[in-house]
């Protein structure tokens, strides 16, 4: 059973979790929220007798600035994970499914050794080569695409709606496809999973959704393989929907 | 023991006693803790320590601590949150920052003293409702919503100004076009002018909508190698409705002069990529059948949408 005072701890590390994570994507224009939360939390444990000032202070210093966490590790700390790193993986059998014990133990430590600033990325990759999977830069080169940037066509959907969905045109890409979609049954497209969207073609092109959003009526699906030369239409196909044809 | 491996544990600690998380599969705990001990960050009881505690984490989760906070601790903490609440500033449209600073304070110590077991669940709505009831004394019941994640409170107009300016709202609001459903589509072009491709035009029951392609100059891309939230932000306010007309005279007035819709897509690679937007600017009134062409211009650009006969 957790005591209190570790109870307390777990909350503070929790903080400081959160603070870091807020750091990375907030500006200095919360900065009063931020500190009045650090004064509430602070106060609020060391009124129940579960920080005293001294430490209360120490969290403080923390809260405020969660980058100042993580002393450089020495080369011995290095050498020492990567050799147990290299131990662990040498035990993962190389026909794992990735479900096999030995490759959650590498996991476990590699995650943990990555989190303290130990681990280096590489060793994601060597994991990856090991059991057959792309590495971060093929992954990278799989999910290219998609850019948007380069228009090559606008085409026109057909006239009408078809189950409640208007294609108001679709986007040829040098390397992808967008389809903008208007929602015409009174649906919340914010409801709507833009993800429930297939796209196919006449000549069996694999087309794979990279992002899709929209706004209130309105939904822009974005796959990620350019439309071959050679096909003739397109078909969109929703959840629970007929296909929507759009010809080429 | 050093800080970060801490933060660590206690990180899993935290998934392990979430229901709605993954699980700490044991073998991923042992190979974590194994490598703690290794490179000397946890010794060997400390090892046994926090392998029983993620362990035991799913089992005894929401039980509380154990021995139970003393009846004078918990008096304290409510002590604490008497002080807080008697102080807490009424919410405000436009608060100052030692108001946002308080306001932050009482949320946050209620919270704590829920998480170290100072206080239950039914204290914790409690001192949440008490503090609502402070903040905004106009709700007729100041209780949260059920559930957690981010919830809204009306702020009422303190000045005549502030009431002015929400009857001015509600009032443009209100005759704001709906543009529920489409009459026709024009289909545009690839053609591009200062970054600009106007793919579409709809005609809707109440409004015209034209649609566009924005490519811009690169922008940066932070050290995690993602367009910085602010240039799409600045893009928006950069693009501004063109002029709209069409060949049966009509002369189209945009509603805001701020897309109505707009997205983004943000490669993560490319040190050279570009803001990519996709929105709709949205005029009054909606065209007729009888107008077939759209002009549109802005600067030196020009566009003609033509519909196929």
């Amino acid at each position: 059973m957790a005591t209190a005072r570790e109870y307390a701890v777990s909350f503070l590390y929790s903080e400081w979790d959160r603070a870091a994570g807020l750091r990375e994507v907030d500006t200095d224009q919360a900065l009063p929220e931020r500190e009045g939360r650090v004064t509430g939390v602070l106060r609020a444990l060391a009124a129940v007798g579960l920080l005293d000032a001294d430490e209360a202070e120490s969290w403080r210093l923390r809260l405020s600035d969660p980058d100042v966490r993580r002393p450089e590790p020495s080369d011995r700390t290095r050498a020492v994970a990567d050799e147990l790193l290299q131990e662990l993986l040498q035990a993962v059998p190389e026909d794992d499914d990735g479900r096999g014990e030995a490759l959650l133990r590498f996991d476990g430590a590699l995650q943990a050794l990555h989190a303290v600033g130990i681990a280096a990325m590489e060793w994601y990759d060597r994991r990856n080569r090991r059991m057959g999977w792309p590495t971060a830069d093929e992954a990278r080169e799989r999910n290219a695409g998609g850019t948007q940037s380069e228009l090559r066509a606008v085409i026109a959907g057909p006239p009408d709606a078809v189950d409640g969905v208007l294609v108001m045109c679709a986007l040829c890409f040098a390397d992808g496809v967008s389809v903008l979609l208007r929602l015409e049954d009174g649906e919340d497209a914010f409801r709507r999973d833009p993800f429930a969207f297939e796209l196919s073609d006449d000549v069996g092109t694999s087309y794979w959704l990279a992002s899709g959003g929209g706004g209130a009526t309105d939904v822009r699906l974005t796959f990620a393989t350019p439309a071959p030369v050679e096909a003739r239409w397109l078909e969109l196909r929703g959840e629970g929907s007929r296909p929507i044809r759009i010809s080429l | 023991m050093d800080d970060a491996p801490l933060a660590y544990l206690e990180r899993l600690l935290r998934r392990a006693s979430n229901p709605d998380d993954s699980p700490v599969e044991g073998a991923y705990l042992e190979g974590a803790l194994l490598a703690y001990e290794r490179i000397g960050a946890l010794s060997r009881s400390e090892t046994d320590s926090w392998r029983a505690r993620i362990a035991s984490a799913a089992i005894e989760r929401d039980t509380g601590p154990e021995p139970p906070l003393p009846e004078a601790a918990r008096a304290a903490g409510a002590q604490y949150l008497e002080q807080l609440v008697a102080g807490a500033p009424r919410l405000r449209r436009h608060p100052t920052p030692d108001e946002r600073a308080a306001d932050a304070e009482c949320s946050s110590a209620v919270e704590a003293l829920h998480a170290v077991g100072a206080l239950d669940d039914q204290e914790q709505t409690e001192w949440t409702r008490r503090l609502l009831a402070a903040q905004a004394p106009w709700l007729d019941d100041p209780a949260p919503p059920p559930g957690e994640g981010p919830w809204a409170i009306s702020i009422p107009p303190e000045t005549p100004e502030e009431a002015a300016e929400d009857a001015a709202f509600d009032a443009a609001w209100a005759a704001r076009p709906k543009a529920e459903t489409t009459r026709r589509v024009v289909t545009g072009s690839p053609e591009r002018h200062g970054g600009l491709a106007m793919i579409a035009l709809a005609v809707h029951e109440d409004a015209t909508s034209l649609h566009f392609h924005f490519v811009g100059e690169p922008v940066p891309v932070d050290t995690s190698g993602r367009h910085s939230r602010s240039s799409f932000t600045d893009t928006l306010d950069e693009l501004v409705p063109p002029a709209l007309r069409d060949d049966d005279g009509g002369v189209y007035e945009p509603v805001d002069q701020h897309p109505i819709s707009a997205s983004s897509h943000s490669p993560e690679s490319a040190g050279d990529a570009r803001q990519v937007v996709i929105g709709e600017w949205l005029y009054t009134p909606a065209a007729p059948d009888e107008a077939t062409s759209f002009n549109i211009e802005q600067g030196d650009g020009h566009w003609t949408l033509t519909a196929s006969s």
